[in-house]
C-alpha cells in the first residue's frame, strides 16, 4: 500500500513549498532537490496507476483466501503477523509489495539491491 | 563587541554579567554567532575573555539553548548537560561542558556552555573520504566508553532517565507496536519485522547508558594532519538505558551508511575494525547474530519514527515537504527488514 502522502497530496505540498521557497536561502539546493524528488515519485505513481494496488489486492486475496478491500485485508494481515499466525507465503507477498513500492519511491535503490544479489 | 548573532545586545550584556559571576572575574563577550543547524536547539558560537580567576584568558565556546520551536519530546537542556557531564567524566569524546544556567532571566530560557570543537559532522560529506579502519576503531572504542556508564554508577545524576528496562528488546517491540497502532494505516512489513524481533529477542543482559542515535551524522570528525580523528559525539537527546548492542547495531545499520553500503561501519570504514575497537575497549563480546538482531531493530525503529514523522504532515499537525517525503524512505527500510528476516514463511 502506497505510503501517505502520495499522488495529489504529495504534489500539493511540493507546490506549496516551491511557491514560498527562498532561492537565496542557505538550504535552497536541498529544498529544490526535495521538490524534484516529490515530483518524480508522483510521476512514477501516475505511470503505474492502479496496477500496483490491484496486484497487491490480488496477492492479499490469495494469501488470506478472503475477499475485501486491500486496506482491510492489510489490517487482517497485520493482526495475523502479530499473533504469530501469518500464512505461509507472507514474506514473499510482502517482498513483492515492497518491490512495487520501491520502484515508485526510489527505483535506484531497488536497482542497487538487485545488483547486490 | 563583535557580531551580534541572534542574541540581542541586552541578552549579551546579561550573559557577560552572569559569566563574570560564574568565572569570579571580569568577563567580556567578544563575539557571538548563531551556528547553522538545530531546529529544536540553537547553538551559538561564543568567544569570551576572562580577566583572571580560575579560568583566565580567551575561550572559544558554544552556547546551546532551546529554539523558539522547541518541542517537549527531547531531553531538557539541564538533562542534556547532565548527560554531557557524565559522558565527559567517563572519557567519551564530547565537548567539555563548562556551565549550566537555569536562570531564565538571562536569555529567556535555560542554556549551557561547552567548549567549541572543530570538525565535520555531515554524513554526506564524511563518506566521500577514503575508508578509514583506524577511525572506525577509534569510534568503536569511544562508544565503549559511553557504555561504561551504568544506572548504579550514574545514580541520581541521570535519574531523569527513569527506571532501566528489564528487557530492552521486548520493551522496544511493545513500544513500537503501540506507535504503529496509533497510526491510521496498517504497515504489514514493519509489523513483520517486529514479530521477528519479538521471536528472536536476546535474553536480557547488562543495561548501560546508550546514546540511541549513535551514527554517522552525529559524530564530529576532525581532519587532523595525522589523519581523521573523532572530535565530538553530538545530539544526546535520545540517550537512555538499554542493551549496549543497540548502539552498535544502530551505528552499523545499512540505513546509516549514507549510501556507501560497502563500508559497513557508518559508511566510514570496515565493520570488523569498528567491532574490534568496541570489543577491545569494552571487554564485551559482540557476537554477529546479536549485532544483526540490533541492526534489524535499527531499521524497524527508524521505519516507525519515519512513519510518525510523515503522519505529522498528513494529519495537518505540521505541513512540511521534508516530513512528507520521510514516508517514502520507509520502503527502503522495509526492503532491508524483509531481507534480514527471511524465514520459513
Amino acid at each position: 500500500m502506497r505510503k501517505h502522502p502520495s499522488g495529489k497530496a504529495l504534489i500539493e505540498i511540493a507546490e506549496a513549498t516551491e511557491s514560498t521557497a527562498d532561492p537565496n536561502a542557505p538550504n535552497a539546493n536541498y529544498v529544490a532537490a526535495m521538490i524534484r524528488n516529490a515530483r518524480a515519485i508522483v510521476d512514477r505513481q501516475a505511470d503505474v496507476g492502479d496496477d500496483a494496488d490491484r496486484a497487491e489486492a490480488a496477492g492479499l486475496h490469495a494469501l488470506l483466501d478472503q475477499a475485501g478491500a486491500a486496506e482491510d485485508l492489510n489490517r487482517e494481515l497485520v493482526r495475523l503477523i502479530r499473533d504469530g499466525t501469518a500464512p505461509v507465503g507472507t514474506h514473499a507477498h510482502l517482498v513483492a509489495v515492497n518491490r512495487a513500492e520501491l520502484a515508485e519511491s526510489n527505483p535506484r535503490y531497488l536497482a542497487r539491491l538487485d545488483d547486490e544479489d | 563587541m563583535g557580531m551580534a548573532g541572534n542574541l540581542t545586545t541586552e541578552q549579551t550584556s546579561r550573559l557577560a554579567a552572569w559569566l563574570t559571576d560564574e568565572a569570579q572575574a571580569e568577563t567580556q563577550v567578544l563575539a557571538t554567532e548563531r551556528l547553522s543547524g538545530g531546529a529544536i536547539q540553537e547553538n551559538h558560537r561564543l568567544e569570551i575573555d576572562v580577566a583572571g580567576g580560575p579560568w583566565p584568558g580567551r575561550h572559544d565556546l558554544v552556547l546551546r539553548r532551546d529554539a523558539a520551536s522547541a518541542v517537549a519530546t527531547s531531553h531538557s537542556r539541564a538533562e542534556e548537560y547532565a548527560l554531557l557531564k557524565a559522558a565527559h567524566k567517563a572519557g567519551v569524546t564530547v565537548p567539555a561542558p563548562c556551565v549550566l544556567c537555569t536562570d531564565e532571566s538571562i536569555l529567556g530560557g535555560p542554556f549551557f556552555i561547552m567548549h567549541r570543537v572543530s570538525g565535520e559532522a555531515r554524513g554526506g560529506r564524511l563518506i566521500k573520504s577514503p575508508p578509514d579502519a583506524a577511525l572506525v576503531r577509534e569510534i568503536g572504542a569511544d562508544l565503549a566508553r559511553i557504555h561504561t556508564i551504568t544506572p548504579t554508577a550514574a545514580g541520581e545524576n541521570l535519574g531523569f532517565l527513569g527506571t532501566p528496562p528489564a528487557d530492552p528488546a521486548r520493551t522496544a517491540v511493545t513500544q513500537y507496536r503501540a506507535y504503529l497502532d496509533a497510526l491510521p494505516d496498517p504497515h504489514p512489513a514493519v509489523e513483520w519485522g517486529l514479530s521477528w524481533l519479538a521471536e528472536h529477542a536476546p535474553a536480557p543482559g547488562e543495561i548501560v547508558l546508550c546514546h540511541r542515535d549513535y551514527r554517522t551524522g552525529n559524530l564530529m570528525i576532525d581532519r587532523a594532519p595525522d589523519g581523521p580523528r573523532l572530535s565530538a559525539t553530538l545530539d544526546w537527546e535520545f540517550a537512555g538505558w538499554s542493551d549496549p548492542l543497540e548502539d552498535v547495531g544502530w551505528f552499523l545499520a545499512k540505513c546509516w551508511r549514507f549510501g556507501r553500503w560497502d563500508q559497513e561501519a557508518g559508511g566510514l570504514g570496515p565493520r570488523d575494525d569498528f567491532i574490534a575497537g568496541y570489543t577491545a575497549a569494552s571487554g564485551r563480546a559482540a557476537p554477529p547474530d546479536a549485532v544483526a538482531y540490533w541492526e534489524v531493530m535499527a531499521h524497524v525503529r527508524w521505519a516507525v519514527i519515519a512513519l510518525q514523522q510523515a503522519w505529522r504532515h498528513v494529519s495537518g499537525e505540521e505541513a512540511s515537504l521534508e516530513l512528507a517525503l520521510t514516508a517514502h524512505v520507509v520502503p527502503e527500510l522495509e526492503a532491508e527488514i524483509l531481507a534480514m528476516t527471511r524465514g520459513p514463511s
